[in-house]
């Protein structure tokens, strides 16, 4: 063969590869690398603004300080105010959603996610041990990002959440997380609150308002310290023993 | 009229019976907040547990604001008793002394009569709710502290942020001495049919209580006569703990029991005109 | 009626002149009273309770009148004490203080003797002379103790069945040559004899040995008197009785007879 043609023949072969990879990452890849990134981050205190709207909670907006720390204690300091989380929370950490070991990834199409273009990926985890059954990631691919993700648990159902990335992306942290949960009506007897009934317009809303038994909680990150080796004791709550 | 207000005050507060009241008050509110630094957290993990199920709570829940909710609440049935208890002694317990008969040879007007023992039951239940602001929120700020309130009511729970609770709990005193009020124009008005202390008091006590049941009850059949009953009224205090604040139906609430208690007043002051004293 | 604690169904009430009526209440600072029995509050202090009825009286008493009328009726040294720890009489002195404190012009007492030992019915009556005699006070009694009445009263008035029977002076309403004398005296047959024939005998309403029961007027006593010595009798006692008692009973007795109630 002509040496020429062997050159370039060969640079092409060589070439090959590497467009490929540029285009396209396996969804086992990408998934492996969108883990590696987030355990980058092993633990941060977060000024947080959360916002509850849930439609049997009247809950103001909260300021404070939201500790997380590596693989799944998360808590809110509100100065001794009361913090208010949904229940499923520890496993609610972005980490535990996206499950360690070996897991098999399947792509499962693309979707525009608040008007990004996202890869979804379906994440199934191999063993047994962990709560996940399957999660679904709406992977940004290019800022290398999960966008969405919604899990699916053997105990504790379906969750999901969406996250946005700005100021912090290139940490893989989100300035703002909603997470949808699904609530049951809350009712005591009257007899018992012997509650001031303000009548009229309100019970009209009220009626109105409990048909949905979907909520969010937004939760607005306004800064982060990371990575600066939380100790544990910040996680020993009193209210939970 | 300024004399028979003060020999009322003066009356009133010399006799054992008074006191008692402010014993039960201070009883009532102790066993409470002993309770909740003992096993506050049963207390609250069964209460909240509607809400724990899918929330985590966490934080300072059982902090003074909190507990001394649960104290008002506890005492819901038991302060218009104690209101009861002196104005409806007011006129029939004299009557019953034979003390009234003495009064009324004296050039006093029959209606500065009642309005002095209105007047003298006023000023008492006014300390009396003083004292229980004492006791249930003074004390429980200083054994529990601080902190966001959890107001739990039938169909929701509502937070509400440490600083923006004090006032709530001044107005909802205010408006709980306006309805007070109207609990001791009711029994000052059935005081005037008896001749002894007792009766109206436990009618008093029952009237009140069998309308908190027809208000609490929830009856579908009830809901045409519940805006009319005083005691509906009455708990327009809890109002101020929700959000937003029903001004709206909290207003007309205190302009129906302002309503009831000048009725109240001038009923007893117009049977008390015509009536006879044989006793 | 009087002090406005009843609605008459008719009529009106007049105070010194003035008629009486839910307007002109204040007509009731002449008139002190007592109604069946003293009603005091029992867990204040004498003081307190002559303080405060002083207080709504409608006149102006300070502490030295208080003190004053204590000693009136006897209670100075007892007024600190609570007045459920007082005994009837002391109730009922102190009742009367209350009625007097404030000066009035008329006293309306009802049944003021009420459970008073002897001597304290007998101080009772001094005082309504007293008061009446010294200080110009009218005082109207209501009592079933005809003998006080009797003793103290100068106008009656009798009631029965809610009905004005009569009303006039003690002595008008009695007729004195119905005075009922009682003679305790020695006499013997002889002398029983002599009086039933003598014209004396008209007056006489009963005789047994050792006692004779007549009536006359008084004025004519002497005369029987010194007919009695004369004819040999050892007088040993005189009484006389205008019998309010006996007048009372045979007026309402009478009364009810009218009326058509018996």
């Amino acid at each position: 063969m002509n040496p020429f043609i062997r050159c370039i023949f060969s640079f092409i072969v060589l070439l090959l590869p590497f467009s490929v990879e540029a285009q396209q990452l396996s969804a086992d890849d990408l998934f492996l690398k969108l883990r590696s990134r987030l355990e980058g981050v092993r633990d941060y205190v977060a000024d947080v603004n959360m916002t509850i709207d849930v439609s049997f909670m009247r809950v103001p907006a909260l300021k404070g300080k939201l500790y997380f720390k590596h693989p799944d204690k998360l808590k809110l300091e509100r100065n001794g105010g009361i913090a208010i989380l949904p229940r499923k929370s520890v496993s609610l950490t972005l980490n535990n959603l996206i499950p360690s070991g070996r897991a098999t990834v399947i792509d499962a199409g693309q979707e525009t996610v608040n008007g990004i273009r996202a890869r979804i990926i379906k994440v199934i985890p191999e063993t047994d041990e962990s709560d996940i059954v399957l999660t679904r990631i709406w992977v940004d691919e290019h800022r290398l990002l999960a966008l969405r993700t919604e899990t699916t648990t053997r105990e504790s159902g379906t969750m999901k959440m969406d996250l946005r990335f700005g100021k912090f992306a290139h940490l893989a942290l989100p300035d703002q997380i909603t997470f949808f949960v699904d609530v049951k009506e809350l009712k005591l007897p009257k007899g018992v609150t012997m509650d001031y009934d303000a009548g009229g317009t309100d019970m009209v809303k009220k009626k109105a308002a409990k048909k949905s038994n979907k909520g969010t909680i937004r939760i607005n990150y306004l800064s982060y310290k990371v990575n600066t080796g939380l100790s544990d004791k910040i996680f020993a709550d009193p209210v939970k023993e | 009229m300024m004399q028979l207000i003060r020999q009322e005050l003066y009356k009133t507060f010399h006799r054992p019976r008074t006191y008692i009241s402010f014993a039960i008050i201070a009883a009532i509110a102790v066993i409470i907040e002993v309770a909740m630094i003992a096993d506050g957290r049963t207390f609250v993990d069964f209460a909240l547990s509607g809400v724990t199920e899918q929330f985590d709570l966490q934080g300072n829940i059982i902090n003074g604001y909190f507990v001394t909710y649960i104290i008002l609440q506890s005492l819901i049935v038991n302060i218009p008793l104690l209101v009861a208890l002196v104005a409806g002694d007011a006129i029939a317990g004299e009557a019953g002394l034979g003390t009234l008969r003495l009064l009324l040879t004296k050039p006093v007007a029959r209606w500065q009569l009642v309005i002095s023992k209105f007047a003298g039951s006023l000023i008492y239940t006014l300390a009396l709710l003083l004292w229980l602001a004492i006791i249930a929120l003074g004390l429980s700020l200083f054994l529990f502290g601080e902190g966001d309130m959890l107001n739990l009511k039938s169909d929701e729970v509502v937070l509400l942020l440490k600083d923006d609770i004090l006032w709530r709990y001044l107005a909802a005193f205010g408006f709980a001495a306006l309805a007070m009020t109207s609990v001791a124009a009711l029994a000052v008005l059935l005081s005037v049919f008896s001749d002894n202390g007792i009766g109206p008091i436990i009618s008093t006590m029952g009237i009140i209580l069998f309308f908190t049941i027809i208000t609490n009850l929830g009856l579908p059949s009830f809901e045409l006569v519940k805006p009319y009953l005083l005691t509906t009224h009455m708990i327009g205090w809890k109002g101020f703990f929700s959000d937003p604040v029903p001004y709206d139906a909290m207003r007309d609430s205190a302009l129906v029991l302002c309503a009831y208690t000048i009725v109240f007043v001038a009923a007893a002051i117009i049977v008390f005109n015509r009536k006879d004293i044989k006793s | 009626m009087m002090l406005g604690l009843i609605r008459p169904d008719s009529g009106e009430v007049r105070i010194k002149g003035h008629q009486f009526t839910n307007a002109n209440r204040h007509l009731l600072r002449h008139i002190g009273a007592i109604i069946e029995r003293p009603d005091l509050y029992g867990y204040l202090s004498g003081w307190d309770n002559l303080r405060m009825l002083a207080n709504l009286s409608g006149k102006d008493i300070n502490s030295s009148r208080l003190t004053q009328v204590l000693e009136l009726v006897g209670l100075r040294g007892r007024e600190k004490d609570k007045v459920r720890g007082y005994s009837q009489g002391m109730k009922q002195r102190l009742g009367i203080a209350i009625a007097l404190v404030h000066d009035p012009d008329l006293l309306i007492l009802d049944e003021p003797t009420n459970g008073l030992d002897p001597q304290g019915i007998a101080e009772m009556r001094k005082l309504i002379t007293s008061l009446s005699r010294d200080h110009g006070k009218t005082v109207m009694v209501s009592s079933h103790l005809l003998y006080e009445i009797e003793q103290v009263a100068s106008r009656m008035l009798i009631i029965h069945k809610g009905k004005k029977i009569t009303e006039g002076t003690v002595s008008e309403l009695m007729d004195p040559d119905d005075t009922l004398f009682d003679l305790q005296l020695d006499m013997d047959a002889g002398l029983e004899q002599l009086l039933k024939e003598s014209t004396w005998i008209t007056s006489v309403e009963a005789m047994q040995p050792g006692s004779v029961s007549c009536r006359m007027h008084p004025d004519r006593m002497p005369e029987f008197s010194a007919w009695l010595v004369a004819a040999g009798a050892g007088i040993r006692e005189i009484r006389s009785s205008h019998s309010l008692e006996a007048y009372f009973i045979s007026l309402t007795h009478d009364a009810a007879h009218s009326a058509g109630t018996i």
